[in-house]
This record gives C-alpha cells, sequence and structure tokens, in this order.
C-alpha cells in the first residue's frame, strides 16, 4: 500500500501540488482524475523521485521513500509506465525489457515469460526497435518493461492516449487482470471517465494540485463530473 | 551526454607517460614492459577521467559548450603538472624487440612491425569496445541512459555511476592509445594536442556515437592522408581532408552512418 500526504511542490516560484494527500490500497485500481495542467503528472513524477518535492511523505510498506534517490524507487517494488511511453528508441525490445532486471528482487537473468504471454506482440518484435513499434505496440512496451521490474505498485500515465479502440480495450483487460489475480496495486492517471470506470476501484480528483475528492469509483458521481472534469 | 572533452588528448599523454614510468620501474624487461602498461595505462587515465568526471563534468551536462571551456583548462592543468613533475623536455620510450624491424614484402615495401602490431590492437580494443556496449549490462545501461536519462532512473539505473563508468572507460581507453602512441612517436606534455583534431574530424565524419562510423571514418580519413601526402606535402594534405569533411558535413551533417528509422526523429 502506498501513501502519500502533505506533499508540495514547486517549478521555480510556482506552487504545483498543495498539501496532497492520497492513499492507493493495496490490491486496487485507483484512478487520478483532472483536467490538464492540475498537477496529475507531476504527481506522478514525484513518486517516481524524478521531480523533487518541497515537503512531505511518501510511504510504500512502511518505509518513508521520499527523500530516497529516483533509481532506488524501482528496486523498491514501484513500476513506472510514463506519459509518451518514452521507450529507448534505439534498443531493440528485448534490451528495453532487460534494463529493468538489475532492479528486481530475486535476481533473474531472464525477462519473465508472463510478460510475452500478456503481449504476445513484444515476443514477435523482440529483435526490433523500440523505436520502430507503432503506438499501441510502444505502449504494451512501457507496460511490459514496468512489469520486469516485479513491482508491487504499478504506476500508469494516461497509458491510453492516442491509442486505437481495440488495444484500449486490451490495455484495460490487463490492468484488470494484474489486480484481480496478481493482486497487483495500481495507480492509474486517466482522462478518459468509461475507461476509468471499468478499470478503477477507487477515484481521486485532482483541481489545482489539490486532491478535490476521492472514494469508490461508484461515488464518482455526476455532480463531481460536472465541476470538475467537464471542460 | 553533450560532453565536449578537450583534455582528451591529455588523457593519451597521460597513457604514453605511464608506459614510461614502467619502463623506469622495470629497466631490464623492456619485453614485457608495454604489455604490463597496458592495463595501467588504461587505469591511470581511467581513474583520472573519473575525477574529472566527478569534480567537474558532472556538473556541467548538457551544456557543451561550457564542457568545452572546462575541460580545455583541464588539459592546460594535466600539461603542466607533468611538465613540473616529470620534465619538460621529451622522455625516451623504448621499443621492445619484438616490436621492433619491419616485414618486407617486396624491394620497395616494407611495413614495420610496431605499426602492424598496433593496428592489430586497435582492432582488439574496437572489438572489445562494441562487445562491451552491446552484450554487457553495463553497456545496455550505458545506451539507456544517453537515449532517455529520466526514464532510465526510472527503471532503476543508477544514472550518476553509469556516467563515471562511461567517462572512465573513454578515458581508460585513450589511455591505451597513448602507450600505443608511446611506440610511435615522441612522448612530451604536447602530445595529445596533436591528436584531439583529428580526432573530432574523424568523430564528426563518421557521425556521433557511432563507434563503427568511427572505425570506419578513423580508416579512410588515415589512408587518404597518407595518400595525398607524397604529392602535396604533409600540411596541405590535412588542410585538404579538412576542406572535404566541411564539404562532406554540409551535405551529410550527421555523418557516415547517420541514425535512420523512427527512432531517428526523436
Amino acid at each position: 500500500m502506498l501513501a502519500l500526504s502533505d506533499i508540495n511542490h514547486y517549478y521555480g516560484e510556482s506552487h504545483t501540488l498543495w498539501d496532497l494527500a492520497l492513499r492507493v490500497p493495496e490490491g486496487q485500481c485507483t484512478v487520478v482524475m483532472g483536467r490538464n495542467g492540475v498537477g496529475k503528472t507531476t504527481l506522478l513524477e514525484c513518486i517516481m523521485g524524478l521531480q523533487p518535492i518541497r515537503s512531505g511523505s511518501i510511504v510504500l510498506a512502511e518505509q518513508d521513500i521520499a527523500r530516497k534517490p529516483a533509481e532506488t524507487r524501482a528496486s523498491d517494488g514501484i513500476g513506472f509506465v510514463p506519459q509518451g511511453r518514452q521507450i529507448f528508441p534505439l534498443l531493440s525490445v528485448k534490451e528495453n525489457l532487460q534494463i529493468g532486471l538489475p532492479a528486481r528482487k530475486d535476481r533473474s537473468r531472464r525477462v519473465p515469460d508472463f510478460i510475452f504471454e500478456l503481449f504476445p506482440v513484444l515476443y514477435d518484435m523482440r529483435e526490433r526497435r523500440g523505436g520502430d513499434l507503432s503506438g499501441g505496440q510502444q505502449q504494451q512496451l512501457a507496460i511490459g518493461r514496468a512489469l520486469v521490474t516485479d513491482p508491487q505498485v504499478l504506476i500508469l500515465d494516461e497509458p491510453t492516449e492516442g491509442i486505437q479502440p481495440n488495444i484500449v480495450q486490451e490495455i484495460g483487460d490487463i490492468i484488470i487482470k494484474l489486480v484481480r489475480e496478481q493482486g497487483l496495486t495500481v495507480l492509474l492517471v486517466e482522462q478518459k471517465l468509461p475507461f476509468a470506470r471499468r478499470v478503477g476501484d477507487y477515484f481521486t480528483i485532482l483541481d489545482r494540485g489539490r486532491n478535490v475528492a476521492d472514494g469508490p469509483i461508484d461515488g464518482l458521481g455526476d455532480t463531481l463530473i460536472q465541476q470538475y472534469l467537464t471542460v | 551526454m553533450g560532453v565536449i572533452n578537450m583534455a582528451h588528448g591529455e588523457l593519451i599523454m597521460l597513457g604514453a607517460y605511464t608506459t614510461f614510468i614502467i619502463q623506469q620501474l622495470m629497466p631490464n624487461t623492456i619485453a614485457l614492459s608495454v604489455i604490463v602498461a597496458i592495463p595501467a595505462a588504461f587505469i591511470v587515465s581511467g581513474a583520472t577521467g573519473i575525477l574529472i568526471e566527478r569534480s567537474i563534468i558532472r556538473f556541467l551536462y548538457g551544456r557543451p559548450l561550457e564542457t568545452l571551456l572546462a575541460t580545455f583548462g583541464v588539459s592546460l592543468i594535466l600539461q603542466q603538472l607533468v611538465r613540473s613533475l616529470i620534465s619538460p623536455q621529451n622522455v625516451p620510450v623504448s621499443n621492445p624487440d619484438w616490436m621492433s624491424g619491419s616485414l618486407a614484402i617486396n624491394e620497395v615495401l616494407s611495413l614495420t612491425y610496431n605499426r602492424l602490431y598496433i593496428f592489430l590492437f586497435c582492432l582488439i580494443v574496437f572489438a572489445a569496445l562494441y562487445i562491451l556496449l552491446r552484450r554487457t549490462t553495463l553497456g545496455l545501461q550505458v545506451r539507456a541512459v544517453s537515449q532517455n536519462r529520466a526514464m532510465a532512473r526510472a527503471m532503476g539505473v543508477r544514472s550518476e555511476r553509469v556516467d563515471a563508468m562511461t567517462f572512465g572507460l573513454g578515458a581508460g581507453v585513450a589511455g591505451i592509445a597513448g602507450v600505443a602512441l608511446s611506440q610511435l612517436t615522441n612522448v612530451g606534455p604536447n602530445l595529445g594536442q596533436a591528436y584531439i583534431i583529428d580526432s573530432y574530424m574523424v568523430v564528426v565524419f563518421g557521425g556521433v556515437g557511432n563507434l563503427l562510423g568511427t572505425l570506419v571514418a578513423g580508416l579512410s580519413l588515415g589512408v587518404a592522408n597518407k595518400l595525398i601526402e607524397p604529392s602535396a606535402g604533409a600540411v596541405l594534405a590535412k588542410i585538404l581532408v579538412l576542406v572535404f569533411i566541411i564539404l562532406f558535413i554540409q551535405k551529410r551533417p550527421r555523418g557516415l552512418f547517420p541514425q535512420k528509422g523512427r527512432a531517428a526523429e526523436h
């Protein structure tokens, strides 16, 4: 279980996250929603240590990781699927996956088979360069790459952005499967309401860097949507 | 990495001086000294490189012009250090017996053994470097960090360590080059200066960050230079090669082997 409290973050003088608290229950999928520019991606980057926070704590498995450098988060058990996928363009698909192996607890030297079972396309493409894949294939590679580190918590930043509908469907199925069958904890940033409702168990709404509403996904009613999500 | 290292020539020079010092330490076994000097020079130059990276360059990543100025300063310091500590004069480095002499192919053509050995040695170093970058975990991490630093860190790659190792590796290879050069040329404080410009020409011609391009560019520029030299003289040959490269990069700004495909657009 991942718990954030009193997170404050600044870009220079601009205060982006305000005393933000967030609880991500174990074995459930929590969806972070909100309009553009409210701090969703910044929040995820703070959790990954890629953005420095001014104050606050990030507790993962009863350990505060807020002051530890970014490169320790993967072995602490956080897998990250960033916005825009961020595939290593000149590494092969296989190498993109292998890069996460040293972060595994069991020190395995092989990419686990279940990743190729989840994403058969990655096996077919394993010798191709990551940058030559289509957007949908890159998104699957990004998720596969995060799973190689054997995370307890998987963080995804808009995994459906710019992806064709049947792949979106597939990605949704995979997230649900990972949560229900493997007990993975998922933190998902998502703009698409139907997708959020389908995969999410809990929701959190951000507005101007603050956590303005949260609860079980069934509680995400029309009033909240009107107030914080419609443009 | 966004670093232009003007002190790379001095790392070659340190490698050559390491050969000299090894020979001073083992004067009765000159034949072995060159072999011993290879790992020693790698360690001396590599350690110096890591020191430069940790103390100066790591604060300047992504600012190539500032790294150029700072490392130019480092190169002056290293030259003066050698002048003050060892000697401002050239130092004698002897050739072991097995590298002296020449292989006479016919009456007009004979190849000196030292150059043949060095040619072979270059190929071995090239192959080792290639395997290191392509087949090892460190090589994979080096490539990942150079392509997307933030993502590499999110995957657990200790990017600062990789930076230091990459720089140390480059410096160590320069040190090995110094051992080879000590067998060909005068070893003095200015040794590195003569090679830094040639190195840049090779890198620009071959394409930055491309090992194979560097090999092909190095070989072809060297051969072209030597082919022009007899008729035009050494200075004019250099100028002609430089003019050729300037014209070439107008047409192909990314060098001989640019990155191709979708990935290159990033």
